[in-house]
């Protein structure tokens, strides 16, 4: 294999399970934090036991978040010394003010964890909860204006031997990729931890017969999860259709690609589904007339540009048309399910069905398609992601670096590199470890603390 | 003047970060040699359960800080010491990774403890005797002279490792207990952190103005004006925020008595 092939494959590695763990390291504080709050203002001591049971989980998947994040910035500078070198004069203050945000994160995330019952005050406890839900989000805003950055660059130019003047890292940092990106993003972390939190309750429905206690337990923890679930689900949606619209204006090669638009034309159809033939194109998909111009802009007179309209050198590679139908399914999978639950919580138990339709809520069927969407969730985030990161390809910084030119000519650092995928392997199987013998039903308390 | 300020501000977060990463080291021999903890295991997860996380991060923000400050020098170090500090990241990592299984975990058994403590031993000796002899030398210690400089520096820390977190947890112990010898205790591991911040600092200052001897220097390498003003902006804020929430935590980890 080449260098850069190579090197491209242990970083999409990384970032792969690098997301994983930080969407929950965004996600899991504001989970516990609401659910705090709800505890003490409906004096409610389920949510507040359920507050204090994720902790742990919060605790243990920053570690691994923040691990995965240190192995990250050390690769940055060590396998893309090239894009460093652009992103270190150009762009670095986002980074910068993100280590801060991570110090209020780790700091509070160690006083919240220990200090339960240690304040008169019944709000006392839940206030250390909101810097960690806010430097948590602020860390992935921070993050993500970088990537928006690689996609819009701008805050400098570059003179055509190459060197770099007129740098202002504040415009940098708010390109205009940013709003979509950061919004779009960030929302979904929100659902899927939401969505990964109402499959653990479901699965306790899917297992076994809990206990009464247990049963009122799970119960409230599963719609409380999937009506947050469903509420960010919604603006995964909205935010979806601005970011598709934005790509269409601002990244249009992308745009097409995805959307699989060959040629350039008004009336265009909305193509969905598909498999790519030997040839490269695309056969026995669903189209639906005129509909992608009408999505973007509202008519079927507007014009969307095609991929014939630009060099082929710089298309991004076709197949990310499923990465964008893979997220797009999940997304609505995403909406249907919690209004399928609460369709079905909604409903009166009558005396023909024995009392029990009320029960299909937490009966098996909707359990397995709670679980589902706990799992599909995760994998509409990577295919996000995998859709923005290839889809920017020829490129790593749009117009600016290809990503040819962005690694390292050293293939004895690709080399060791080879160790990393295996070493986030091992963290992953470690982190899922500790998190289920902790929540074994044996060994959930109430008074379950990390310490 | 303003890059002197940025070197000095990298130096004393790497400071920082080697002075709780050496405690922790410490601790980790402690809870792996029940012999040398004698009973005082809980006092040690006391200590370390609120802190470690923040651990982590005074290593990142001397990284990144680092590289925003000096975005001149990274090219040079970068693909230098691209393998070392692979090395470094892949022990500790495993430091890290066994760490969240025998904190959290508790039950790990003896192997994994002693495996971590050797982990946790090798992680300061990779950085001291593989990173910093070439910011020093600008050569790699393997195939030069810079061998020597490097088993040195890697002992010395070693040494200064567990010189100063078994002070660290005799001191915690002596306060816990109230005892009189407390302030005594509290001395020891003052005079145990300052036998590594006078080389430490020592050989930080005497390499001025280079960064990278003799590549880099440290205005050729510094951020341009504006970059730095609002980086040095940045910093003000954030200090300002993360100084307070930080003694706050750390009174809460070593302020508990037993009475």
């Amino acid at each position: 294999m080449d260098t850069v092939a190579f090197g491209r494959a242990f970083l999409g590695t990384t970032m792969a399970f690098h997301i994983a763990f930080a969407l929950f390291g965004v996600g899991i504080p504001f989970m516990i934090s609401l659910a705090e709050l709800i505890g003490i203002a409906r004096r409610d001591g389920d949510f507040t036991r359920m507050a204090r049971q994720w902790t742990f989980a919060m605790a243990v998947l920053f570690v691994a978040g923040a691990l995965s994040g240190t192995v990250i910035a050390v690769v940055f500078a060590v396998l893309l010394p090239p894009f460093m070198a652009i992103v270190s004069k150009v762009v670095i203050l986002p980074f910068f003010i993100e280590t801060f945000a991570f110090f209020i994160e780790a700091i509070f995330l160690g006083i919240y964890a220990y200090t339960w019952d240690s304040f008169k005050g019944k709000w006392t406890h839940w206030l250390t909860s909101l810097p960690i839900v806010i430097a948590s989000c602020a860390s992935a805003f921070l993050i993500t204006t970088v990537n928006a950055w690689m996609a819009a660059p701008t805050g400098f130019t570059m003179k055509a031997d190459g060197s770099i003047t007129d740098i202002n890292q504040w415009q940098a940092m708010w390109n205009s990729a940013v709003p979509t990106r950061t919004g779009h993003s960030i929302v979904a972390y929100y659902a899927t931890t939401a969505f990964v939190i109402a499959a653990v309750a479901a699965w306790q429905f899917i297992r076994r017969k809990p206990s009464p206690s247990s049963r009122r337990y799970h119960e409230k923890m599963l719609a409380f999860s999937l009506a947050v679930a469903f509420l960010f689900s919604l603006a995964v949606g909205v935010t979806g259709d601005t970011s598709a619209r934005y790509a269409a204006q601002h990244e249009p090669e992308k745009f097409a690609a995805m959307e699989d638009v060959t040629s350039t034309r008004a009336d265009a159809p909305l193509t969905i589904g598909g498999i790519f033939d030997g040839a490269g194109r695309l056969r026995d998909t669903v189209t639906v007339p005129g509909a992608l111009s009408i999505l973007v802009g509202g008519t079927r007179a507007t014009v969307i540009t095609g991929l014939s309209a630009f060099d082929p050198s710089t298309w991004p590679p076709l197949f990310i048309h499923y990465f964008f139908d893979a997220m797009v399914a999940i997304g609505i999978f995403m909406v249907f399910v919690p209004l399928l639950f609460f369709a079905l919580r909604g409903m009166r138990p009558t005396a023909e069905m024995g009392g029990r339709r009320r029960g299909w809520a937490y009966g098996r069927a909707m359990g397995w398609l709670t679980v589902a969407a706990g799992i599909l969730s995760v994998i509409g985030v990577e295919a996000g992601w995998m859709l923005t990161e290839i889809g920017r390809q020829p490129y790593t910084i749009q117009g600016i670096l290809l990503t040819k030119d962005a690694f390292t000519r050293s293939p004895a650092v690709l080399a060791y590199a080879v160790v990393f995928p295996l070493f986030y392997a091992v963290l992953a199987a470690v982190t899922l470890l500790v998190l289920v013998r902790h929540y074994r039903p044996r060994n959930v308390r109430a008074d379950s603390d990390p310490s | 003047m303003l890059a002197y300020f940025a070197i000095g501000l990298v130096v004393i977060s790497l400071f920082l970060y080697a002075l709780l990463f050496m405690i922790e080291c410490g601790a980790t021999v402690l809870i792996a040699s029940p012999r040398l903890s004698d009973g005082r295991d809980d006092g040690v997860y006391a200590y370390i359960g609120p802190v470690w996380e923040t651990t982590n991060v005074f290593l990142i923000f001397a990284l990144v800080s680092f590289i925003a400050f000096f975005p001149g020098a990274v090219p040079i170090w970068g693909s230098a010491l691209a393998v070392p500090f692979l090395l470094f990241l892949a022990v500790t990592g495993v430091r890290v990774v066994f760490m969240l299984y025998v904190f959290y975990h508790r039950a790990a058994s003896r192997a994994i403890r002693v495996l971590l403590a050797v982990f946790a031993l090798a992680a300061p000796a990779v950085f001291a005797g593989a990173i910093v002899p070439f910011f020093l030398t600008g050569e790699m210690p393997y195939g030069s002279a810079a061998w020597l400089l490097a088993a040195v520096l890697a002992a010395f820390t070693l040494a200064a490792t567990l010189l100063i977190s078994s002070s660290f947890f005799s001191y915690l112990e002596t306060r816990r207990r109230g005892s009189i010898e407390t302030k005594a205790a509290g001395w020891r591991f003052v005079r145990a952190v300052l036998v590594f911040a006078i080389p430490f600092f020592g050989m930080a200052f005497a390499q001025l103005p280079y960064i990278v001897y003799p590549s880099a220097a440290l205005t050729g390498s510094f951020a341009n004006p504006a970059a730095a003003r609002v980086l040095f902006a940045a910093f003000a804020a954030g200090f300002i925020l993360v100084m307070p929430s930080l003694m706050w935590l750390f009174r809460l980890s070593i302020g508990k008595r037993r009475q």
